[in-house]
């Protein structure tokens, strides 16, 4: 049976099977993995930056290229909820960035993101779950105005946007990155959104927060910490890439 | 004090969880530390008492703190932080599958119940037929095994707090489910007494 992630893949001129790694054979340690995501959807830019932090070799492919109809039946069968995005292991699918976040960690080559210490995990799932419930629909609404001109009240999320950067900024006060010296999920959460903020054109905002400035210099050349010579940051799409539907995948190259 | 922060104590007591009452989020760490056999001192209450600085910072509602966790030098809020503590903290072997796949599966089921079911709960009467559908789907996948995946996980433990608490309220929804039962037996078996410990505090 093709599968949709099969269709993404012809249709993004990937389906090279006798490729090492696709269909289920092994390259290297590891499978390749498929990714369905968009450009402008932070949690596919959370398993992008996953990937690439934890060395996983990833196909990405922009759900947004398919025609609607045809994509929501065969999406339908892959995700009965709807719940985005979605990643295939050779026989294995799942959705949802929490899960794919999970299983690129456990899979991947480097250390696991999340810390050892029981006070440190609760800090890093607290600042995490900020920027997933509070931050996100502020950097989402900023992204969908600058891309697809959605409209809504500027004042107000300008208002709330400061709250959350200045209370990061305090939070970075003693920190190299948000929740002690390592890069934690908090880190890769708030990556993303900042991401889509600077994308949207309001670096400004980033700017007047100097520890958050700080930070976001060490996440824009920190290099993948499972130790391939890759910058994970680069994988995220430019304004242009996101208007023209454009995903990266994850190549790794000095295995 | 924030809702994040530490302060000097010598003193040994064990951690002080404040829940709020037929709430989802404050039985999950119930059930999660009574399966681990955490020594808690849980009160219940219906908004925090704490001072709540970075909460009105972050234009939080009081209410939004709850559960909170109180242990030692350190003050804490909000499920997924508290959660993570307690699957840490202590000696049992933490709640963590070993292999990608049934972690992917687990965090699959919470993000189902997290980000789908909840939101529908606040309007049951409107949302009854999708809060049948994903039921179904729940009760479909319990027919494969014992567990919502294939060992016991959080998922269980995620979907055994939203389910006690809203099964007074969606007697039609849980009619036709026909798993339920026995995968509550098994839960009874991990989270011995459960019901007895979260009973008053149903609606």
């Amino acid at each position: 049976m093709t599968d949709l992630f099969e269709k993404m893949a012809s249709q993004a001129g990937m389906v090279d099977t006798s490729q090492y790694g696709m269909s289920g054979d092994m390259k290297k340690t590891q499978y390749i993995l498929e990714l369905l995501g968009a450009p402008i959807d932070a949690n596919t830019l959370k398993c992008l930056l996953a990937a690439g932090e934890q060395g996983m070799e990833m196909n990405s492919y922009n759900t947004d290229k398919m025609a609607a109809e045809e994509f929501q039946a065969e999406f339908k069968k892959i995700s009965p909820f709807g719940i985005t995005p979605c990643l295939k292991e050779a026989d294995f699918m799942v959705c949802g960035a929490k899960a794919i976040l999970a299983f690129i960690d456990a899979r991947g080559l480097g250390y696991s993101l999340s810390p050892l210490n029981a006070a440190l995990v609760a800090m890093q799932n607290y600042w995490s779950d900020i920027a997933v419930k509070q931050f996100a629909p502020v950097a989402e609404y900023l992204i969908n105005k600058k891309v697809k001109g959605t409209a809504g009240n500027d004042a107000e999320q300008f208002s709330m946007l400061e709250l959350y950067l200045s209370a990061l900024n305090d939070q970075l006060r003693n920190n190299k990155y948000i929740i002690c010296d390592k890069y934690t999920w908090a880190d890769l959460h708030w990556t993303t959104y900042i991401h889509l903020i600077v994308v949207a054109g309001h670096s400004d905002l980033i700017d007047k927060q100097k520890n958050v400035v700080a930070w976001w210099k060490k996440i824009k050349t920190k290099k993948s910490q499972c130790g391939q010579d890759l910058v994970a940051y680069e994988l995220l799409p430019s304004l242009d890439d996101i208007r023209t539907g454009r995903l990266q995948s994850v190549e790794i190259q000095d295995y | 004090m924030g809702f994040f922060s530490r302060k000097r104590s010598n003193k040994k007591q064990p951690p002080k969880l404040i829940c709020k009452p037929n709430d989802i989020n404050s039985f999950k760490c119930i059930l999660l530390a009574a399966h681990r056999n955490l020594d808690l001192d849980i009160s219940w209450s219906e908004a925090s008492a704490l001072d709540s600085n970075l909460s009105n910072s972050l234009d939080l509602e009081e209410t939004d703190s709850l559960p909170i966790i109180e242990d030692r030098n350190i003050t804490m809020s909000r499920a997924e932080a508290l959660l993570g503590y307690l699957n840490i903290k202590g000696g049992a072997p933490a709640v963590h599958p070993r292999k990608a796949r049934i972690l992917a599966q687990q965090n699959y089921w919470i993000e189902l119940l997290d980000d789908k079911l909840e939101p529908l709960l606040l309007d049951i009467e409107g949302n009854k037929d999708a809060i049948s559908t994903i039921l179904a789907a729940v009760d479909k996948q319990l027919s494969i095994g014992p567990f919502i995946v294939s060992e016991f996980t959080l998922a269980d433990i995620h979907w055994l707090a939203a389910y006690l608490v809203i099964e007074e309220k969606i007697n039609d929804c849980l009619t036709p489910l026909i798993h339920f039962s026995a995968w509550l037996k098994h839960m009874q078996d991990k989270i011995p007494n459960y019901a007895e410990k979260l009973q008053p505090h149903t609606a």
